[in-house]
């Protein structure tokens, strides 16, 4: 990194403005000239000592008093070097451009896209510069700055909700759709097309019973032949980002349940561990291992609704019923450990809210014991079937030079043949403790992907049977009194305890003035937490970088040219969740 | 009484019970099936109306009843009526030349009756395969007429899955015809009595058991393209949920939305009492002659007739959810390959060696 | 065999499918008419649009349409049509004898070779 860093400072004197190691949290940041980023973001991609294929996310702060009042943040990512970097770039608020990276990384299109809906910043050269979770006419500026009141300015009160049942029925339908807004989800003219007028607009979403909540594509057919799709998020955005910034640390765990709301304990877990890296707490050993064991149930959970309603779209019902079935037992367990279902609420910062007790460490044998047998039953409804295997092989090809180039992480990254799992590259709980592989994929299409989650669900089970072999006794929460309240017990009894409780829940924690990223291995993918503090009990940034929303980046390119019942299976095959995408 | 009103007296009996065996059949199809899948899906299925949610079907058709029928603006009015009419007439009608018992006939008035076929004409299986044609245009009707573009390429698709399936259907009876040497479904179901050996599905000459005639291959091809003709799983693809909504049915509501979805049933009924008559020797039982006759009852031998045919069209009708249960959809262009490549040249090569072996040893 | 046997013939066999189309027809409309005259109507803008999953259509619905499967439709109709030749043959197959069976395998083997150049050519390829 040291060298990297000299070389960068070597070729572009002028451009490097400082450079920031922070060695404790083991991150490296570079603020350059933004005049030059498109520079040096081409250089760190192509020079093969820097190697930053992958673009984790891009990210805005906003800082009124500065003079350069924006700070655009990029997190990049060297799969074959095994490193990140953090790019920074001031602009001020006067003019506030700066060059678009897509011609570098093509995912840099979605994440640019939000750069500019939240925070007003252009990119130049950007191909599609529209907003992107806020509705194309949202008129009351740019959410994340500063000076945007967290309620809004107002815009929501003149709605009509009120049915207008006194209007005449109309007789013929108008459609009211410039050309102007048709033409966004056109092809661009010059690219090789069908050639013909009668293109047809439809719109896939948001009230369609398989775009996995309120997904919007609009696709232009030739026939039934996706000429080019369009996803339109944005309908399920509640400015988590910007609720997160008059949140305390602690006050924000629940509503990470709410993101990607299938797998609240993966975002629980991420986020925590963003937080605890910010505030350089160790986490005991037994709650590493709790931890590890509830993060993989969550994932066999995920990938259980996942195959679920994969299969559903694809026509075969029984398998959602089957996969729901084992869901449920998982579930009783998680309402055995913290008392809640779906929106758990269970890690804590420096812990975990309960303890595994011995029973649920039964009830968890007992069913690995049935595990494996369930999963082949519901290999035996799909995995040799011939229409499952027409429909799912040498579709949504993604080669791993393009899922690399888009972002994409998690199954889908491993479906195209790039071994990269953040649990096995940066260990974090005790997966560095226990023995499993990581699938990885040959062809990149969905059945590979169908592949990799059914053998994840089985190395899953595996991390948790050894887990539960090892699970040593001890504390489940870390000992760091600055940050962390007492036990209830305690606080039932003692009066020092009481005072601890009482400061940290009125006050908040105050974590150093840093800024960390942390990225943990979701179910869907790499779930990173881009925390900014500036000392106070409230995160001044919060940035979640959540795999839905990239991977959707990617979505016309793998419909392109594949049919309607196509599209179907891409939805499925990205595991998309809308609450993570939007936000 | 004059003969023709004697006629149309009895017609019209024979057809209001036809109708309403039809109409309970669905019935008890839409309640099967739930109850069903939902046994294979390790749940229960509708519990709620009546002991073991047995009167589901008439608190569904209630609903629907009084649900309020929403024709969307821009749609043609007169197709989008039309579509749902056709659609359920042409499923019902279809019936006519089924023969639910055997070849009795009764005498009533000076009339010969025929009690378990309404009307039996010689060129049944003709009139089966041009009604299951306009069957398809209901729902063409339906999908162009909504206006709304899933509905148009539901009703496209179903075109779509017409030309590719009614050919094979149209092949693969050609062997029945060549053993049979008739069009009626009478006929047909007669020469295949006297043991399960004699149905064409096993396909042994009138003296022999060796299947040297079998039709088993013709059985499989016209079981799959009559799944494809009633639209059902895997070849759903005209109402594909998950892709078109519902697909040619997507605006319609109340009465008309009843009409689509009974039609869709009645049709698999249809399909199943001709496939049992084709291939499974209609109300033959499985050995020769019947119980009722060896005990001494031999004018009840008819009961036992109309249990085996019922037995087989519910073995049919079962099949078709035990499908549902288990198969994931075929896309589009691999239900027409399929269709084409695959279900045509064994129809066809059916039809030569059918020939041939018929020319060889002739069934006498 | 009269003219009027014929038609007395048609009438005892065809008639009941007549009549059955009638009582269809007329519980359908029946059907049709009573449940418009007890369900609810609140007809509203909003509820009569077309669904296109809750976002305003782009267009009408009403636009040519490219039909991928135009060369399968040709060669349905021309195939069906075959198809109904071999019907009257496979009825009267034990009755013509040697010659009717290689007429029709001439006839089987011409349809395949059609079949046979299409496959070949393409035209059983989707898109």
């Amino acid at each position: 990194m040291k060298a990297l860093l000299d070389n960068l400072k070597a070729q572009f004197p002028d451009a490097i403005l400082a450079t920031r190691v922070d060695a404790a949290r083991a991150e490296t940041s570079v603020s350059v000239a933004a005049a030059r980023l498109l520079d040096i973001a081409r250089y760190l991609h192509d020079a093969p000592e820097a190697a930053f294929d992958h673009l984790t996310d891009i990210c805005s702060v906003d800082y009124p008093e500065d003079q350069m009042r924006f700070e655009v943040v990029y997190h990049l990512h060297s799969l074959p070097l095994q490193q990140r970097l953090r790019l920074k770039a001031r602009i001020a608020e006067e003019d506030p451009a700066i060059a678009s990276v897509t011609g570098i990384w093509k995912g840099a299109n979605f994440l640019e896209r939000e750069v500019y809906d939240m925070m007003g910043i252009r990119f130049s050269g950007h191909p599609d510069l529209r907003r992107i979770l806020l509705p194309e006419d949202y008129a009351e500026g740019y959410p994340l700055r500063k000076d945007f009141p967290a309620e809004g300015r107002g815009w929501r009160s003149q709605f009509d909700f009120i049915p207008r049942f006194d209007e005449a029925p109309m007789d013929v339908v108008e459609s009211e759709i410039s050309e102007e807004t048709k033409d966004t989800f056109r092809t661009e003219p010059g690219t090789p097309g069908p050639g013909r007028k009668e293109e047809l607009l439809l719109n896939m979403g948001p009230q369609h019973p398989s775009t996995h909540g309120v997904l919007r594509v609009v696709l232009m057919l030739d026939g039934e032949r996706v000429v080019k799709a369009t996803p339109d998020l944005g309908y399920l955005h509640r400015g988590v980002e910007k609720l997160a910034e008059g949140l305390t640390y602690m006050q924000m765990i629940p509503h990470t349940d709410r993101l990607d709301y299938v797998c609240a304990m993966s975002n629980n877990y991420a986020y925590v561990r963003a937080v605890e890296k910010l505030l350089e707490i160790t986490v005991p050993i037994r709650a590493e291992y709790v931890r590890t064991i509830v993060a993989e149930m969550q994932r066999i959970i995920g990938h259980l609704f996942w195959l679920g309603t994969q299969a559903l779209d694809i026509g075969a019902m029984t398998v959602f019923f089957w996969t729901f079935r084992e869901r449920e037992v998982l579930l009783d367990m998680f309402e055995k450990l913290c008392g809640a279902r779906l929106t758990l609420n269970y890690y804590r910062i420096g812990g975990v809210d309960s303890d595994f007790t011995p029973e649920l460490v039964q009830r968890m044998r007992a069913f690995l014991d049935i595990f494996p047998e369930k999963v082949k039953e519901y290999d035996s409804l799909i995995a040799s079937n011939r229409i499952w295997l027409g429909r799912t092989k040498n579709v949504a090809l993604l080669s791993a030079e393009d899922a690399i180039n888009f972002g994409c992480t998690g199954p889908v990254l491993r479906g195209s043949g790039v071994a990269y799992d953040i649990r096995k590259a940066e260990p974090y709980g005790v997966y560095d403790k226990v023995e499993w592989e990581v699938p990885v994929g040959k062809n990149g299409d969905t059945y590979d992907r169908y592949w990799i989650r059914m053998e994840e669900m089985r190395q899953s089970a595996r991390i948790i049977a050894q887990c539960l072999d090892q699970l040593p006794e001890g504390p489940i929460m870390a000992e760091a009194p600055q940050y962390i309240p007492p036990p209830k017990e305690l606080v039932m009894r003692d009066m020092e305890s009481l005072i601890h409780h009482f400061i940290i829940y009125t006050q908040g924690i105050k974590p150093p003035k840093a800024e960390t990223y942390c990225s943990t291995e979701a179910p869907k993918g790499e779930l990173g937490f881009f925390i900014v503090s500036d000392g106070s009990p409230r995160p001044y940034r919060l940035k979640i970088r959540s795999p839905s929303f990239v991977h959707m980046g990617a979505f016309d390119h793998m419909a392109r040219g594949y049919l309607i019942s196509d599209v179907i299976t891409i939805f499925g095959t990205y595991d998309v969740v809308m609450g993570e995408c939007d936000r | 009484m004059t003969e023709l009103g004697l006629r149309l007296a009895v017609s019209f009996v024979q057809i209001l019970a036809e109708m309403s065996i039809v109409m309970f059949t669905v019935a008890v199809m839409t309640l099967a099936e739930r109850k069903v899948l939902g046994w294979m899906q390790d749940r229960m299925g509708p519990m709620e109306v009546g002991p073991y949610g047995i009167l589901q079907p008439l608190a569904d058709g209630v609903k629907l009843f009084f649900k309020e029928d929403i024709v969307p603006a821009g749609a043609n009015k007169a197709m989008f009526a039309l579509a749902p009419m056709l659609t359920m007439v042409v499923s019902m009608i279809g019936f006519a030349v089924i023969p639910f018992g055997p070849d009795m006939t009764l005498d009533i008035g000076g009339l010969t009756i025929k009690p378990f076929v309404v009307a039996d004409i010689n060129i049944g299986i003709l009139y089966i395969l041009a009604i299951a044609s306009i069957g398809a245009y209901g729902i063409i009707l339906g999908g162009w007429s909504s206006n709304s573009k899933y509905s148009l390429l539901g009703g496209l698709r179903s075109a779509a899955q017409v030309i590719s399936y009614e050919l094979n259907v149209g092949l693969a009876i050609v062997g029945v015809l060549l053993l049979s040497g008739s069009l009626s479904l009478v006929e047909i179901t007669e020469a295949q009595a006297g043991g399960f050996w004699h149905w064409f599905v096993w396909g042994a000459r009138p003296d022999g058991f060796f299947p040297i005639h079998t039709q088993v291959f013709a059985f499989v091809v016209f079981v799959i393209a009559g799944v494809a003709e009633t639209n059902r799983i895997p070849f759903d693809l005209p109402e594909a949920e998950s892709e078109l909504v519902a697909g040619f049915f997507t605006e319609y509501s109340g009465m008309k939305f009843a009409f689509f979805v009974s039609a869709e049933y009645a049709s698999m009924v249809l399909v199943s009492c001709v496939a049992a008559a084709l291939f499974l020797g209609g109300w033959n039982a499985p050995y020769p002659g019947t119980i009722f006759e060896y005990i001494g009852f031999q004018q009840l031998a008819w009961i036992e007739h109309i249990v085996w045919f019922a037995a087989k069209v519910y073995f049919f009708l079962f099949m078709f959810i035990w499908l549902r249960a288990t198969l994931p959809r075929l896309r589009y262009d691999q239900l027409m390959r399929f269709g084409w490549k695959v279900l045509l040249p064994i129809a066809l090569a059916n039809i030569i060696i059918t020939a041939l072996t018929v020319y060889f040893f002739p069934r006498g | 065999m009269s003219g009027f046997d014929l038609l007395s013939e048609y009438l005892t066999h065809y008639f009941p499918i007549l009549f059955f189309v009638v009582i269809a027809l007329f519980f359908g409309i029946w059907s049709l008419v009573v449940s418009y005259l007890v369900q609810p109507k609140y007809p509203e803008p909003e509820k009569l649009t077309t669904y296109e999953c809750g976002s305003e259509p782009f267009s009408d619905a009403r636009m040519p349409f490219p039909v991928r499967y135009y060369i399968f439709a040709m060669l349905f109709v021309i195939f069906d049509i075959e198809v109904i030749f071999l019907y009257p043959w496979a009825v009267v197959f034990t009755k013509i004898e040697l010659i009717g069976l290689i007429e029709m395998l001439v006839f089987i083997g011409l349809f395949l070779v059609a079949y046979v150049y299409a496959w070949r050519k393409g035209a059983l390829e989707w898109d």
